[in-house]
């Protein structure tokens, strides 16, 4: 392969991986800071794919971004109302959003699966226009970390806050904040809000990006999101919010990295992409259950030599 | 002043298990009491205190602070008014929480614009002198995770935060029966240190019968969700535990029977 290649190839996963960023980090918001697995995720990233294309077919792209990360805070909102107002456990609380969306999300599109927007004025054709010396891939790097570096700043200011603090022991510490002065429905339904508007926008950016709108854009959206932040973990560690949100996005970048270079390497075919995902995941989350069990193995293979 | 009036709950109404925890319990706490709560299990010690911090509503009666009458109100609402500490130190605190950021959550109790900075220096210069006036050395981790705090220093810090927006009633629930014997004095020594600094009115439910005629200025004695002694004053000054024991059997009919009560030290 030539370096021209690699090079197309790194730029590419590096845009990817900024915009999947947000996605990561409203991932990490609901998994990590409130303490629950969402799948709002898979109907929420569709919805903003939806709003964002729809929004820009009007003339409007940087109006699709605000209404698609705005439509992801109500959708993240019903299943906290869901979850802590009519008391539905929060898994299926997250499904039965998710389901509802598919609905919501056709209708946007206007009853139809897939949208295009070739040749329609997106944010990314404005702004090549606008910064014409510069080329296209440049540009399109520059927006993604643009994008990625102002809500990851102001999601590091929002956590910072009276009400973020209370989000994060709601997540931390349910007992504690249940029989205290905050309202823990309350920071449930906010967080989840917060967590699908980054996720939504994240669906928003991605749609004017690839130039098209597709009802299954959401499909396993949850687990890259969730490798994303797992990837991320496992080179930060697990520290503060802060720390959290950054490794999100790095994580993001790094799966997009590994991914482009096992299909640009034929190692698997691209159909492959969720089944290596999942399993990523999958074994990622199961590494502190293997370790006590060696350790446990290990003890009784002292144990016996002693005896 | 905090006026119990007619409380009665009954947990399990209609199955096997159906079980009278408060049965008409009428009382009346001062400004300035700090009364001592003893009873053998089952009594209505815990359910008391559920009622009153709106764990849960009680079938019949009602509760009223300061003159409000907050029988039905949301734990959230009550509990700017209200602060609780459980047995269980881990309770009362957020583990992945920094030590300062725990204590911004509590002495702001809600009534800060939301989206302004959570630790702001003036807040955190007063919360310096609080935790440092404990002696346990605190005050300079405050940037350490809660999690990493031994089982007392949670408490004391679950106790700072009980009362750092002075509450207008405290309730103390075996708040120290979790700790080691010195941990557990040492908390007592703060938190009667906090009652007295606050004139705090303060409802503690001990095991420890000694401690209970010492600490305070009242003693009740529950059994079967009723109040069956109620002392104050040179009446109580005179008690000691032997006349509690009986006082307990001669109403009763049967000896005070708790799984951890402590007769002496």
């Amino acid at each position: 392969m030539k370096w021209g290649t690699h090079m197309t190839l790194a730029l590419g996963s590096l845009q990817l991986g900024l915009m999947y960023g947000l996605l990561a980090m409203g991932v990490f918001i609901s998994f990590r800071i409130l303490n629950t697995p969402d799948l709002t995720a898979e109907g929420s990233f569709t919805l903003g794919v939806a709003t964002s294309a729809m929004v820009t077919l009007t003339g409007a792209p940087y109006l699709g971004l605000l209404a698609a990360f705005l439509c992801g805070m109500a959708a993240g909102a019903v299943t906290g109302l869901l979850q802590t107002k009519v008391g539905i456990h929060p898994i299926l609380a997250g499904i039965l959003t998710m389901s509802g969306l598919y609905t919501v999300n056709l209708a946007i599109m206007g009853a139809s699966a897939n949208v295009s927007l070739i040749g329609k004025e997106t944010l990314y054709q404005q702004l090549f226009a606008l910064l014409a010396p510069l080329s296209k891939d440049v540009v399109k790097l520059v927006v993604a970390l643009v994008l990625a570096a102002l809500v990851l700043a102001m999601l590091i200011w929002f956590f910072k806050t009276h009400l973020g603090l209370c989000i994060r022991a709601t997540g931390n510490n349910e007992a504690m904040v249940r029989s205290s002065s905050i309202n823990a429905s309350a920071m449930k339904i906010m967080g989840l809000a917060v967590s699908n508007g980054c996720i939504a926008l994240s669906g928003g950016i991605v749609a004017q990006y690839q130039g098209y709108a597709d009802i299954s854009s959401g499909i396993g959206i949850l687990v890259v999101g969730l490798a994303s932040v797992i990837i991320g973990e496992a080179v930060f560690g697990r520290r503060g919010v802060t720390v959290g949100l950054v490794s999100a996005i790095v994580g993001s970048v790094l799966y997009r990295f590994i991914i482009s270079l096992a299909l640009s390497t034929n190692v698997f075919p691209a159909y492959f992409l969720k089944l290596i995902s999942a399993v990523i995941v999958g074994v990622a989350l199961s590494i502190p259950t293997i370790q006590e069990a060696l350790a446990r193995q290990r003890q009784r293979r002292e144990g016996k030599r002693d005896a | 002043m905090l006026e119990l009036q007619n409380l009665s709950k009954t947990f399990g109404k209609g199955t096997a298990n159906e079980h009278a925890a408060l049965t008409n319990v009428n009382f009346t706490l001062h400004e300035g009491d700090f009364v001592t709560i003893l009873g053998s299990n089952g009594a209505g010690k815990s359910t008391l205190f559920g009622a009153i911090s709106g764990a849960f509503w009680p079938d019949r009666g009602h509760v009223v602070l300061d003159g409000e009458d907050v029988t039905y109100q949301p734990i959230h609402k009550r509990a700017q008014k209200i602060g609780v500490l459980f047995q269980d130190p881990l309770k009362g605190t957020a583990p992945d929480m920094t030590i300062a950021e725990n204590l911004a959550l509590a002495f702001t109790r809600g009534n800060r614009f939301p989206l302004a900075r959570a630790l702001q220096k003036r807040d955190m210069d007063i919360l310096w002198d609080r935790l440092a006036a404990f002696g346990m050395g605190l005050e300079d981790r405050m940037k350490m995770k809660v999690g990493l705090l031994s089982g007392g220093q949670r408490q004391a810090m679950t106790l700072l935060m009980a009362t750092i927006a002075k509450p207008k009633l405290l309730l103390l629930d075996e708040h120290t029966a979790a700790l080691d014997p010195a941990t557990a004095e040492k908390v007592l020594a703060i938190t009667v240190q906090t009652v007295r600094e606050q004139q705090l009115k303060t409802m503690m439910i001990t095991h420890n019968m000694k401690s209970a005629l010492a600490l305070g200025n009242r003693t009740i004695m529950m059994a079967r969700g009723r109040i069956i002694l109620d002392v104050a004053g040179e009446q109580r000054a005179a008690m000691q535990v032997d006349d509690l024991l009986r006082q307990y059997s001669g109403t009763q009919g049967t000896a005070l029977d708790n799984d951890r009560m402590l007769l002496g030290d």
